[in-house]
This record gives C-alpha cells, sequence and structure tokens, in this order.
C-alpha cells in the first residue's frame, strides 16, 4: 500500500505533466469508494505487510549502524584525525547521505532506501556540526552553543519536511525542536539543560508532553498513521510525568497540581475512548494508580495506619484496573 | 481558515513559543529597570579544597592564615593563586598576594550597591512559582536584583574538584 502523503505527491505530478485527467481520477475514486473494478484481494497479504516492515526496520538498522561506524571512527582516532578529516566524516557524510536520499526518494520504487539516508543524515548532521563549533573555540556543552546547533538542525528538518513530506524529517523536527525550546529556554535562565531548577524542568516537560499530544491529534486528523501513536504515547507519559513530578512529595507537595492531576488522568482516560488510543488508556490508568498510592501514603498513613492504607489502595487499584480493562476491551 | 482547520498543530508551535515569551518577558522586564552590576572583586581558583582559608578578610583587608599544629608549629598553607574581577569589563587579572592585601574589601556577600555573587544556578529565580534548587555547574553570576550577568572568571567549569572561593568586594 503506498502511504498517503507519496500518492498524493504521486497524483499532482502526474497531473502537472498531464498523464492524468480530472475525470480520471474521480471515476477512479467513486469506483474504489464502492469496491468496483477492483481485485479480488485488493489490499496486501498480511505476510507482504510484515516482509515490507521487515525490510523498512533493516533499512533504518542499516542507517543507525552507519552512524555508530562513523561515530566510532572518529571517537577512536580523533587526536589523530585532522579537522578537515573530522569535518569529511561527518558533515561529509550527512550531505553525501541527505543528497542521495533526495535522488532516491524521487523515484518511487527507491523511496524507504531514500528514508534510510535522510536517517543517516539525521544522525551525523548534529555531529558534524558539534566538531564545526569545536573547532571554532565554542564549548558545545553551553547551552548557546547547543541552542545554534539546534535551531539549524530544527530549521533544516522542517524545510525538508515542507518540501519532500517524509516521516523521517517529521519525525526529526519534532526531536530536534525539542531540543531548540529546551536548550533556548534553558540558555534563558542560565540554567543547565536537565538538572538545573526543577520546577522549570518540569514546566517544560509539560509543555512538550501537550505540544506531543497536540501534534499526534492534528497528525491522527491528517490520516498520518507513522508517528501518531509514538506521539501519542510519548505526549501522555511526559505530559502526566511532568504534572504529578509537579505535584511534588510531602512535606513540599504543591496541593493546588495534586488537585489538578487527577483531572489530567480522568481527561486522558476519557480522551483514549473518543481518540480510540490504547496509549492515553494505558498510560492515564498507570498514573492514576501511582497517584493514589502517592496520596494515600501521604495523607492516610498516619489516621488509618500503615495496614488500613494497604488495603484501601488495593481497592482503589481493582476498581482502577476493572474500569480500565472494561474500557480497553471498548476500544 | 487554515489555522481554524489545523488549530491542534498551531496549539503545540504556541505554547513552546508562549512559554519562551514568558520566560524572556519575566526576565527583561525587570532587568530594563535595573542597572547592570558593575564594582570589583578579588577571589581564588582553589583545587580540592586546598588552600581554602589561606587569606580571609579581617578588618576590610585580606590577611595571610597559615594553620597552627597543637604543638604550636605553624603550618603554611597552600597558596592558590588570587584574581581581581572586574564586571565592567569582565575579565580577571592574576595579582599578587602583596596586591592583594593593600586592597580595602568588603567580605559581603552582599557588594554596598546590592551585588551579589552566585555560583551555578542555585540563586536564580525566574518565576515567583520557581525555586531555585541544585543546580551547580560551576558558572559564577553577579546578580543585581533580577539582573544576573555571568562572569568569565578563571575556572575550569564542570570540573567538581575546581571551585571557586569569593574572597571580597574590592571597596576602593
Amino acid at each position: 500500500m503506498i502511504p498517503k502523503d507519496d500518492l498524493i505527491r504521486e497524483i499532482k505530478i502526474a497531473a502537472a505533466l498531464g498523464h492524468v485527467a480530472r475525470e480520471e481520477l474521480l471515476q477512479a475514486y467513486d469506483q474504489g469508494s464502492q469496491n468496483e473494478g477492483l481485485p479480488a484481494k485488493a489490499g496486501p497479504s498480511e505476510s507482504t505487510v510484515v516482509k515490507t516492515g521487515i525490510a523498512h526496520a533493516m533499512y533504518y538498522l542499516g542507517g543507525a549502524v552507519v552512524f555508530i561506524g562513523i561515530a566510532m571512527l572518529i571517537g577512536q582516532h580523533w587526536r589523530n584525525l585532522s579537522y578537515f578529516t573530522q569535518l569529511l566524516a561527518t558533515m561529509g557524510s550527512a550531505i553525501v547521505a541527505y543528497g542521495l536520499g533526495v535522488l532516491l526518494s524521487s523515484r518511487r520504487a527507491y523511496a524507504s532506501v531514500g528514508n534510510a539516508f535522510f536517517f543517516i543524515a539525521a544522525l551525523t548532521l548534529p555531529m558534524g556540526l558539534g566538531i564545526g563549533l569545536h573547532h571554532a573555540g565554542f564549548n558545545t556543552t553551553d547551552l548557546g552553543p547547543q541552542s545554534t546547533m539546534a535551531a539549524i538542525l530544527a530549521a533544516i528538518f522542517l524545510i525538508s519536511y515542507m518540501t519532500l513530506h517524509t516521516t523521517v524529517f517529521e519525525l526529526f523536527s519534532i526531536i530536534f525542536s525539542t531540543w531548540l525550546f529546551i536548550s533556548f529556554s534553558g540558555w534563558l535562565v542560565h540554567s543547565d539543560a536537565w538538572g538545573g531548577l526543577v520546577k522549570f524542568f518540569e514546566y517544560r516537560a509539560l509543555i512538550i508532553g501537550a505540544a506531543y499530544l497536540l501534534l499526534g491529534y492534528q497528525s491522527s486528523r491528517d490520516g498520518k498513521q507513522a508517528l501518531t501513536g509514538p506521539l501519542y504515547g510519548f505526549g501522555v507519559m511526559i505530559f502526566l510525568g511532568a504534572a504529578l513530578a509537579l505535584g511534588g512529595s510531602k512535606p513540599h507537595q504543591n496541593i493546588v497540581w495534586e488537585m489538578i492531576f487527577p483531572v489530567l488522568t480522568l481527561g486522558a482516560i476519557v480522551g483514549s475512548v473518543y481518540l480510540k488510543r490504547k496509549s492515553l488508556l494505558t498510560f492515564g490508568s498507570l498514573y492514576l494508580m501511582g497517584y493514589i498510592c502517592k496520596i494515600t501514603i501521604e495523607y492516610f498513613e498516619d489516621s488509618m495506619g500503615w495496614p488500613l492504607s494497604l488495603v484501601l489502595i488495593g481497592l482503589l487499584l481493582i476498581a482502577v484496573g476493572y474500569g480500565s480493562f472494561q474500557l480497553h476491551r471498548k476500544l | 481558515m487554515t489555522i481554524r482547520k489545523n488549530w491542534p498543530l498551531v496549539m503545540a508551535i504556541v505554547l513552546p513559543l508562549g512559554m519562551i515569551a514568558t520566560v524572556v518577558l519575566s526576565i527583561y522586564i525587570p532587568v530594563l529597570r535595573t542597572p547592570a552590576p558593575t564594582g570589583r572583586f578579588l577571589y581564588r581558583v582553589i583545587y580540592d579544597y586546598v588552600g581554602y582559608d589561606s587569606y580571609i578578610v579581617q578588618d576590610q583587608h585580606l590577611v595571610r592564615r597559615d594553620s597552627i599544629m597543637p604543638s604550636g608549629k605553624i603550618f603554611p598553607q597552600a597558596n592558590p593563586p588570587i584574581f581581581h574581577h572586574d564586571i565592567a569589563t569582565n575579565q580577571s587579572q592574576l595579582i599578587s598576594p602583596e596586591e592583594a592585601v593593600q586592597l580595602v574589601l568588603n567580605p559581603g556577600p552582599s557588594s554596598s550597591e546590592g551585588d551579589q555573587i552566585s555560583v551555578g544556578g542555585e540563586s536564580i529565580d525566574v518565576f515567583p512559582f520557581f525555586w531555585a534548587e541544585n543546580s551547580s555547574d560551576g558558572t559564577v553570576y553577579v546578580k543585581r536584583g533580577q539582573r544576573i550577568k555571568k562572569m568569565n572568571v578563571q575556572i575550569r567549569r564542570l570540573d567538581a574538584h575546581s571551585q571557586f572561593r569569593f574572597l571580597g568586594w574590592v571597596k576602593q
């Protein structure tokens, strides 16, 4: 089955070249929607889907192995390689891989192989930029140079995605934009990216999780299936994780976030039914269970005693588990 | 029409940008009202606490302090270098102990203008609801109100053994 984006792009090219008429397309659409003029078995067989999936996985695995090879080459011979050679091995490889990707993806038969080369470019280009900045005298662990690298990469991959509409570019646009958001906001407050100002990091994680959920929703609306699941999964995991962390723990708990959190988890569970997404249900249920344990230990352990608290936790977990199971069956 | 149709995408972009904008406003609006920190201070770069207290400020002057053993014998402490830092130019200059003891110093922590030295991000408040916690990568800042300036001190950042040791604000 041709991906929807590729199919639409092919139709646009065919229309531009005059190979297909509007009426022919409309007629084909009408016939297809009424199951007319289709072979007895129109869809790909299950074995074909599995084989294609394995082939695609091998392309990306091969791309990752190429990247590891380049990284090891640079790492092992760092002192022996000249600046030019280091740059050639990383930035040069990225440019060549990108060029090959463009070349291959222009032909539908090789589009998947082209994506593997885009994948290599996405992994090696940050390394090349890092080496370039390092030799220009910047400390690449500082957030300023990191923001610069992330901005350049995000711009390259966003423009590539808007031009070529491939999933690899969409994925790396999101990854590099996330990196840009974390490093640039950290640079603004003079804080290191991961450890410093814990509350600030938690609010940033909340924003990233919400953005991923929104992007997942946009993807599902657009009919793009490749990243919808991962965006919902990572989005809900990061969003609820950040919200739970903002609640803190005794004696530094934040009562506002502790009250908001169950509303958010229930929102995720209800949203899973509306959006038909099991990841929302799974993470919503897991976080709700964690929240029940946390609240019981924080507030009821002293008044009810530890054994009764355990009984209460157990009963509530059974209730959440049962509700989650029932919803899961309906999805 | 396109914005309305793609509202999840628009929101996914607006949310992080909104947070960045809020951070920028919360940092730079107070900064615009606060004059830049000025002044000069003395500091040392010590390694593994060697010579940590070999110089202290007493009666507004730097005084050498050697360890006295229980037997009464004076045990001279190591002598890490002393630097003089000008905040306006953000440059450090190595000075001799003889030059350093001539200077009139305020041991701080605040200078007469209200400037304070901060190591890492621990004393930086961005929003009222962010409170500072562990962050010490060795970066040294001077803080005046909400205005923060990173200092180019002679210290190896990210090296846990290398430490910045503030001595005092230079009064004249």
